[in-house]
């Protein structure tokens, strides 16, 4: 299981316009509607937003990794997206956030949530992944750069 | 007939939706003697579970299912090759893993009504709630056992 397996380049923003969490995951979701796998996109926001009141998913350095287990998705859900100006996810380090990246899942998929979850985490923790990201200019890229790490 | 709030252990270790991973380990390793963790709201009703194999699905989030059915098979899972890294702590929340469909003993039934439906759901303790859904307390089949012979003069 890679996570490049289920990150598409159209569920990718690379420039997020989005001045706060709440606008920059509507970005993103609206994107992942061409999956096919948004039943409702309406809901699948405010599960989201109603899991990160619950506790930021901002883990540090820069990164957020918003996520819902939520019956307005079919299956799961990946995408991307990267701020220049950075948005304030009430992270834990307190700093603001330029890479997010969005997860939906169905309940059902929990095995598969979690994976990927703990994959992207580790992706993460290595500085080298978080600055060849940032870097990144085209979703190709992301992808690249991800399928790179992940081996 | 003995009501089932005439056993059970009143002083339950709860969590809510939004405690970390990380607290939730040290929970349970503070309290490893009761194996099921109740998940209230602010007004105590009960709305998820969480037991040790929530844990699991966290380590092995693809095999956990399959050891669910198969406890022979935890011998070859290699629980020292963890494939997880410390932001998990913060990052996962009890929300991402409980158990939000459960069953639960009401606070109306006997001893007799929690003990089958703890063995028609292979469970070994219960969360006993009342009409509106709140917690009142934590039922284990020993609770029951106990009172058993209590009645007939052994315990």
């Amino acid at each position: 299981m890679k996570v490049s397996e289920y990150l598409k380049k159209n569920y990718c923003v690379m420039d997020l316009n989005a001045a706060d969490k709440e606008a920059a995951v509507r970005e993103i979701a609206e994107e992942l509607t061409s999956s096919g796998k948004v039943a409702d996109k309406a809901k699948f926001i405010e599960d989201i937003l109603e899991r990160e009141s619950l506790g930021s998913t901002g883990i540090g350095h820069k990164v957020a990794i918003p996520h819902a287990r939520t019956a307005s998705i079919k299956g799961f859900v990946i995408g991307f997206g990267k701020s220049k100006e950075g948005i304030d996810f009430n992270a834990l380090d307190g700093e603001k956030v330029n890479l997010i990246f969005l997860m939906g899942a169905d309940p059902r998929e929990l095995n598969l949530y979690l994976r990927v979850l703990a994959e992207l985490s580790k992706l993460l923790m290595n500085s080298a992944f978080r600055e060849a990201l940032v870097s990144a200019e085209s979703a190709d890229q992301v992808i690249q750069i991800i399928r790179q790490f992940e081996k | 007939m003995v009501n089932v709030k005439e056993v059970m252990n009143t002083s339950v270790i709860k969590v809510k939706r939004s405690t970390s991973l990380r607290a939730l380990l040290d929970i349970f390793k503070q309290f490893h003697t009761h194996p099921l963790i109740p998940v209230v709201d602010d007004q105590d009703i009960l709305i998820g579970m969480v037991y040790p194999e929530n844990l699991l699905d966290i380590l092995r989030p693809q095999q956990a299912k399959l050891f669910r059915s198969l406890p022979f098979m935890e011998m070859d899972q290699d629980v020292f090759d963890l494939d997880v890294v410390p932001s998990m702590g913060d990052l996962i929340i009890v929300d991402d893993i409980m158990d939000k469909h459960f069953v639960v003993a009401k606070e109306t039934q006997t001893i007799e009504q929690a003990y089958k439906h703890m063995r028609m759901h292979q469970k070994e303790r219960l969360a006993v709630v009342d009409s509106g859904g709140k917690i009142l307390g934590i039922v284990g089949i020993f609770d029951i056992i106990w009172r058993m012979f209590k009645e007939k003069g052994i315990a």
